[in-house]
């Protein structure tokens, strides 16, 4: 319990990731050793910071000043604060990044000799620090250089396999997204400063109503363009998917997340009780984000970019439940909010549990066959069965399937919508029906998604020779992948234990505790945090799985016994009769998917192009048929800007920026004036 | 010891009955077409065939499509266990939830629409994706009818709604309840894979879904998941009668035999609605597919109306 | 006889959706005389109340008038009319089937907030009711935009006399007897020109697509 005290386990895990990438650097002779050193160091950092923050979590003193260092630079303080929600944050990551660095050891070694390896382990390293520091700075300045340094280290892991063009493109859109967010999240700190005079992290009282709300924009679109929240989500299926897995598995499992923990640290400790409109605009940024996401990706047949927007989707869930949190808060009812609270911080945690192992198991994928479009995969399940098994694993989590965490998530969600709306007397209920009726398409399309990725991916034969032709990952690919399916399934088991770590964060938030709607081992029941007499409903994941499983074990038995001893003969796919079936007449990544494509052709706006070869119109030797689709976002609303901007550029350069140096230099004698003036008037 | 045996009772009732809902549909229908039609209880015989065969399996597949059977099996079974086939015995602790109902069925679902992916066969493949996609289509119609059942109880377990539909005394007579009665019978033809939504009698490959899932099954497997779907209809028919006719003309009899008769009373309340759902069956032809978002989207207006009925009196 | 008059007025409103979601003339009008029964059913319902009450037998005379011109008469006029013209699926619609219905629902939506701002209104079952009824007249005129031939504007003509008339029904115990039977009076006769000008307007331009007039302003 003294360790706890102190904060040394937060230090030692710090200096373990610093260490390293100091490691990477300094062995980079040798760069498989160098790989193997420096996850290894990330890795005892992870174990010494999850463990620190479970710690911290469970028996803590709350808020826990690390390092206050103030230097000649005035308003600059280098302040890391850990406190509940911190540490929340950062036992996430630290799950994640174990887990991710394992994967790396052997995902990572055949780059060895081929690029430069340990220079993208010593950024992944310092990566995984930024990403800490983020979660532990104490002071507004201090935040904002973590989050920049977060994003462009991010940015050169993206674009670390830069021989690709669509990488360095990928790039450079996230580069400008991430640049335009930190103008935002400026403006935010600037007009907090301004009306508070401090630029620590606290509540800032008696902000105007116009400041709040400048205040509120602002971080909004900041942390919304990192999120991913729609219409600010494009460049998030182009960067995420092109980088490495380990690394997409880190900025989709995580990175998104500091978004949510910037909403929370700024807007919600920060400006109090929020304004009754703010949530509402989040409920619906957050249900047009999770449909917009999930409906991308059930078309998409990169597999890292049906991740990327599944990803997208489920910003959507926590902005949805984010929203329902400040609804709740503004309407004076803290016991709802904690249970939306609750439903949301734990969702954050389980989807970087599943989207990891999601990103980890495509990763190997990729490296066995070399693409990641579903149409040239298939049959996997055989040549890859551990990988298999665990991606069945994890889209059963993402697919929000009980009894894994991430059901657990979403019925806390469907439950704190339920009791809003109990609670609701005005036509503000319809909103939360409409929620939940989005979610819930949200959700089973979701399903169709994942059921689409295994299905075209994993099973059924091989489309290509490389796909017949895959090896099994690396075995420790497969033990991290395990380890994540594992949490969401023990934490789906047991989300009792969830919502004990989750209580003081939630505590500390709403001022009211969670975990009442934890029943011990067996489940949950929200009725504790409700103010309806009646009990509203209750969730117990042991007995769900014990039931089915057992179920399970007698419908085994029953059939042994009816029908004796399990024979299975062997025969053909049926055929209609005709000669032999092959790989090319199965079901496609695209024919999967492609009714929805047709039914909201409003959204997708498909173009096809059919091109034949061959003289006979009827016969022809080739056939080859391509879809395509824009996204209305990037045509209606970003090519417009960036031609606008574009042609802005060139209008200044043709007047401004003549080349005439007598007009730079009356320049700068006008600006002098100027600045003369403004000094002499103020 | 409540409890065991409670459990007991509820995993025979569905056990037992489970599949004369579809036996009654199919005799309506064929009485309706001036057919003679198959025995009621030729499903049971079927399902006694099929389990003594062993199967046979293509050899492309793996261990999804001998997995799936079983899974979609015990879903369907647990599904129709919560679902309560008589009020009398409950015990204090009941684990039911409608939220919680509902995506156990998906759980069965997401095994079966892969294991008919397993084989490689575009009739598979076709199947899954429909599958795949009504489902998601109907799912907002669903849970918001949920909610709005869920308003009336104030609460999302099973058994506290039943409380509450047992205190209205005759629930459709709620306009609010009307609308979502007739979305969920919407919401039970598309997931039980009946005529519009799809043919369980068709033998075309091209406009199966259901079917063309389980083209691959045969033997013990086929049994297992055609087990699998008529306990899934059976648990939602059970939700049907239990939520929207609560009534029980043998509540004063006490005791074993009143257990007994409430007993017979839901098997009376499954038949009625088998009627309806063959007379529906009977009337209506099978939509084109993309039709089929035009009925989704009927069956979610049904359950908005309905929540809507109930928010406007402002309580 | 009040839960009769809730339950009644929810199936009107479905009614209205029915007619919104259906494409056959054929189902139009069968969707119209469904709706018309319902009215009827309900002007009879308070029929009987006021009779038992008052001993006034206005409105089941205003019910029988119902039964007899739009249950039987307006149907009929209406099948002879499909019958003798080219179509019997519409095509052309504003949008698709579910867009509409769906926007339908945001009218009902709006009406609901609309009318729970209404401070006069107390009562849980009059808002009810007023809601069900408007939003019944407010899809009928929806359902007039975004049909484009002849016959379905006609139907939608008759859905929002219907929801108007309903309205009028639930807020004061129905207008006054002679209202009533003009108001019967001129939808009959609305209905036998538009009948006759779905014909003219076929001739002249060989389509009762409505939008072809258009064509007349030179």
């Amino acid at each position: 319990m003294a360790l706890a005290q102190t904060g040394l386990g937060f230090w030692i895990s710090f200096s373990l990731y610093l260490s390293a990438a100091v490691l990477a650097l300094l062995l980079s002779r040798c760069p498989r050793a160098a790989n193997v050193a420096s996850h290894a160091a990330s890795m005892a950092g992870a174990v010494v910071g999850a463990a620190a923050s479970l710690l911290h979590l469970l028996a803590g003193p709350g808020r826990l000043v690390l390092a206050d260092l103030v230097g000649t630079v005035p308003q600059l303080e280098l302040k890391v604060v850990v406190d509940d929600l911190s540490a929340y944050f950062l036992l996430a990551l630290s799950v994640l990044v174990f887990c991710v660095s394992l994967y790396s050891v052997s995902y990572l070694a055949p780059y060895a000799g081929k690029r430069n390896l340990p220079l993208f382990d010593a950024l992944y390293a310092l990566f995984v620090l930024s990403m800490g520091l983020v979660f532990t700075a104490g002071h507004a300045v201090f935040f904002l250089i973590a989050w920049e340094i977060m994003s462009v280290l991010s940015y050169f892991l993206v674009v670390f396999e830069s021989e690709r063009e669509e990488n360095v493109r990928a790039g450079t859109i996230y580069l400008v997204m991430t640049a335009v967010g930190t103008a935002f999240l400026l403006t935010g700190i600037l007009t907090l400063y301004a009306n508070t005079g401090t630029f620590d992290l606290g509540a800032a009282a008696g902000l105007s109503p116009g400041a709040r709300t400048v205040v509120f924009l602002s971080f909004l679109v900041g942390f919304g363009i990192k999120a991913g929240v729609v219409p600010l989500h494009v460049w998030l299926p182009y960067a995420h998917p092109a980088a490495p897995a380990n690394v997409s598995a880190l900025m989709s499992g995580i990175m998104v997340k500091t978004a949510l923990y910037g909403m929370l640290r700024f807007v919600l400790v920060g400006l109090g009780v929020p304004d009754g409109w703010w949530g509402g605009a989040l409920l619906i940024l957050g249900l047009v984000t999770a449909l917009t996401g999930v409906s991308h990706a059930y078309v998409e047949s990169d597999m890292k970019r049906l991740l990327a927007y599944s990803t997208i989707e489920n910003v959507g869930i926590l902005v949805t439940g984010l929203g329902v949190a400040f609804l709740a808060l503004s309407a004076g009812r803290p016991a709802l909010a904690s249970l939306a609270l609750a439903a949301t911080l734990f969702h954050a945690f389980n989807h970087a549990m599943f989207k990891g192992a999601l990103f980890l198991g495509v990763g190997s994928v990729h490296h066995a066959t070399h693409t990641r479009n579903l149409e040239d995969l298939g049959g996997l399940v055989r040549r890859m069965p551990a990988t298999a098994v665990l991606l069945v694993g994890a889209a059963l989590a993402a697919s929000a399937m009980p009894p894994f965490n991430g059901f657990a998530s979403e019925w806390m969600t469907f439950q704190a919508l339920f009791q809003s709306l109990l609670l609701e007397k005005s036509g503000l209920g319809l909103l939360y029906v409409l929620a939940a009726a989005a979610l819930a398409l949200a959700g089973a399309l979701a399903a169709a998604t994942f059921l689409k990725l295994l299905g075209v991916g994993l099973l059924g034969r091989p489309r290509t020779p490389a796909a017949a032709e895959a090896h099994e990952a690396p075995l420790p690919e497969r033990i991290s992948g395990g380890l994540l399916v594992a949490f969401c399934l023990v934490l789906g088991l047991v989300p009792g234990a969830a919502l004990r770590v989750l209580e003081r964060p939630v505590l500390g938030l709403t001022g009211f505790s969670p975990s009442a709607v934890s029943t011990g081992w067996l489940g949950l029941d929200p009725s504790a945090l409700s103010t309806s007499p009646v009990a509203s409903g209750t969730y117990s994941p042991l007995l769900v799985a014990g039931g089915v499983a057992a179920f399970l074990l007698a419908a085994l038995a029953a059939v042994r016994l009816i029908g004796g001893r399990f024979l299975v003969r062997r025969y053909g796919t049926w055929d209609c009769g005709f000669e032999t079936i092959d790989a090319r007449m199965q079901y496609s990544a695209m024919g999967f998917s492609k009714s929805f494509q047709i039914i909201f052709r409003f959204l997708f706006r498909p173009t096809r192009e059919r091109r034949a070869e061959g003289e006979h119109l009827y016969h022809p030797d080739s056939i080859a048929y391509t879809v395509k689709s824009v996204s209305p976002f990037e045509k209606f609303l970003y090519e417009p800007l960036v031609a606008f901007v574009n042609a802005l550029s060139q209008k200044a350069k043709s007047t401004i920026q003549t080349g005439s140096l007598r007009r730079y230099l009356a320049y700068i004698l006008f600006a002098l004036l100027g600045g003369l003036v403004y000094f002499l008037v103020a | 010891m409540k409890t065991i045996l409670y459990w007991l009772l509820q995993v025979a009732a569905a056990l037992l009955l489970a599949p004369l809902p579809i036996g009654a549909i199919r005799k309506v229908k064929a009485l309706v077409q001036k057919r003679k039609g198959a025995p009621l209880l030729q499903l049971y015989r079927d399902l006694l065939k099929l389990l003594r065969k062993s199967a046979v399996v293509s050899d492309a597949t793996s261990w999804v499509l001998r997995a799936a059977p079983f899974v979609v099996f015990a879903t369907s079974l647990f599904a129709a266990a919560m679902m309560p086939a008589t009020v009398r015995v409950l015990p204090d602790a009941f684990p039911g939830d409608l939220i919680l109902f509902f995506f156990v069925l998906a759980l069965g679902r997401f095994f079966l629409v892969l294991s008919g992916m397993d084989a490689g066969s575009s009739f598979g493949g076709m199947g899954s994706a429909r599958e795949a996609m009504i489902s998601a289509l109907v799912e907002p119609a669903m849970l918001v009818g949920l909610f709005a059942v869920g308003l009336f109880a104030k609460t999302t377990s099973i058994p506290g709604v039943l409380s509450a539909m047992t205190a209205l005394g005759f629930p459709l007579l709620q306009p609010s309840l009307l609308l979502v009665f007739l979305a969920f019978v919407l919401v039970l033809l598309a997931e039980t894979s009946r005529i519009p939504v799809d043919d369980p009698a068709t033998h075309l490959e091209l406009t199966m879904v259901h079917e063309a899932m389980v083209l691959e099954d045969s033997g013990r497997h086929l049994a297992l998941l055609e087990y699998g779907a008529a306990l899934k209809q059976y648990a939602l028919l059970a939700l049907l009668a239990d939520v929207f006719l609560p009534y029980d003309p043998f509540a004063a009899v006490p005791g074993v035999p009143g257990v007994l008769l409430a007993l017979v009373a839901f098997a009376v309340k499954l038949l009625f609605l088998s009627l309806l759902v063959g007379a529906v069956e009977a009337a209506t032809v099978k939509l084109r597919f993309f039709s089929v978002p035009n009925l989704a989207a009927i069956a979610f207006i049904l359950s908005f109306l309905g929540v809507l009925q109930f928010l406007i009196p402002g309580r | 006889m009040e839960p009769f008059s809730v339950v009644l007025s929810a199936l009107l409103l479905l009614s209205a959706f029915v007619l919104m979601a259906s494409k056959r003339i054929h189902s139009y009008i069968g969707a119209f005389r469904v709706q018309a029964v319902l009215v009827a059913l309900n002007t009879g319902l308070l029929g009987l109340t006021t009779v038992a009450a008052t001993g006034r037998v206005d409105l089941l005379v205003v019910c029988a008038a119902i039964l007899a011109l739009k249950v039987w008469y307006i149907p009929r006029v209406l099948h002879r009319t499909y019958r003798a013209v080219e179509y019997r699926v519409e095509k052309d619609f504003l949008f698709n089937i579910p867009t509409l219905v769906l926007l339908s629902l945001s009218l009902v939506v709006v009406v609901f907030v609309a009318v729970s701002r209404i401070g006069a209104v107390q009562d849980g079952t009059t808002l009810v009711l007023l809601v069900d009824s408007l939003s019944t007249a407010l899809v009928g005129l929806f359902f007039l935009i975004s049909r484009k031939k002849a016959i379905g504007q006609i139907v939608g003509l008759l859905a929002i006399e219907n929801g108007l008339f309903v309205t009028a029904l639930y807020a004061s115990n129905g207008m006054p007897f002679i209202v009533d039977i003009g108001v019967f009076i001129d939808l009959v006769s609305a209905v036998l020109i538009l009948g006759v000008l779905v014909f003219r307007i076929e001739s002249a331009f060989e389509t009762t697509d409505t939008d072809a007039m258009s064509d007349l302003k030179g």
